[in-house]
């Protein structure tokens, strides 16, 4: 069982790892193009993060809908919790 | 009392007007009737994308031509292009102080694609020409890397304005990340074009007719292309590669274009300029 603060701490840990980010930044509302300076050849280094790290592989169409770190967790969420 | 009138730089304003204007009805010109031929007589789109690349490049000579003689333009000067000549299939990354500098560099380049604004490859009449010259559109990342890949492959070469948009005066805006990850994902040298205009002029946001108190001075030098620090290649994961190699080249240009200006009587740098940036 992963609550959401699990997930949001691993989504952190993954941001600051691979990304240059302080953690403290990296909260819910974040935007990960306008706060936290992604660009989308980042978001495939996310996708391939969130696979090796997290175990969760995102489709292509799921990515695009992500804007803020918000979003991860909650499309997250339901995979751990089915 | 009436301000006594420059004949001199009047005619720089209606030969600014005449070229703006050359350039917009020989863009329709292209369109409507030289870009049906060359599709007509093209039998592979390879073959239309070279004809269309060394037509851009043989009306872009004319135009530096042009600008010279009607006298908005002093000068063109072209420093180091051998870096250019000796290479198949690299990336050019350039700033952009004034509109003029990308006619003045596809002028002088080999056949080369640009990335450009997808808004770009949809403006109704240029939009044909820049699509059928095979340029990329920079809005969906998977295909743009499909597309660059392709591009330098076939030994064409890519030119990325990092900045993004037009240079703020004597300075350069923050260096987006394209040029470094197309460049640490694909594998290709990376040529740095440093570009100075002296005086300054159709900066982003200056009306045409706003034209500088002398004839411009356009420069370009061609570098040799940069090796890539191994401190850089070492780091762990694209992003943090990235991210390096983005600094790296734009302290690389504001270096550059301090010291041209220690040597050139122009404003091209303020005391800051050398300090790396603090992120």
């Amino acid at each position: 069982m992963m609550t959401k603060e699990d997930i949001l701490k691993q989504v952190q840990q993954l941001l600051t790892e691979a990304f240059e980010l302080e953690a403290g930044v990296i909260n819910l509302e974040a935007h990960l193009y306008r706060d936290l300076d992604l660009d989308s050849f980042d978001a495939i280094d996310l996708a391939i993060n969130m696979e090796s790290k997290i175990g969760i592989k995102l489709q292509e169409e799921e990515l695009k809908l992500i804007r803020t770190v918000s979003d991860i967790v909650e499309m997250v969420y339901p995979k751990f919790n089915p | 009392m009436l301000k006594k009138l420059d004949l001199h730089m009047e005619w720089r304003r209606l030969a600014t007007g005449l070229c703006f204007l050359t350039f917009i009805c020989g863009g329709f010109v292209l369109t409507i009737l030289v870009l049906p031929i060359i599709l007509l007589c093209s039998s592979q789109p390879e073959q239309t994308e070279g004809r269309v690349l060394r037509l851009i490049r043989f009306c872009f000579k004319l135009f530096m031509q042009y600008m010279q003689a009607l006298k908005p333009m002093k000068a063109f000067n072209i420093e180091g292009i051998e870096h250019a000549r000796t290479l198949n299939g690299c990336i050019f990354i350039a700033n952009h102080p004034t509109l003029i500098d990308v006619v003045a560099v596809l002028s002088c380049l080999p056949p080369s694609h640009c990335i450009v604004k997808t808004s770009l490859l949809d403006h109704f009449y240029l939009g044909r020409i820049m699509r059928a010259a095979g340029y990329i559109a920079n809005d969906h990342v998977t295909q743009l890397l499909q597309g660059c890949q392709k591009s330098l492959q076939s030994g064409r070469s890519l030119l990325i304005f990092p900045e993004g948009t037009r240079s703020p005066a004597y300075g350069l805006h923050a260096f987006s990340r394209g040029a470094a990850q197309i460049a640490l994902r694909i594998g290709a040298p990376v040529v740095p074009i440093v570009i100075t205009c002296e005086p300054l002029t159709l900066l982003k946001g200056d009306p045409w007719y706003a034209v500088p108190p002398e004839p411009v001075t356009l420069t370009l030098r061609f570098l040799p292309a940069l090796d890539i620090p191994q401190t850089i290649t070492d780091k762990g994961g694209m992003p943090l590669q990235a991210r390096a190699l983005t600094r790296y080249f734009e302290d690389f240009f504001r270096c550059q274009l301090r010291e041209m200006a220690e040597v050139s009587t122009a404003p091209y740098a303020p005391s800051s300029w050398c300090t790396p940036d603090p992120r």
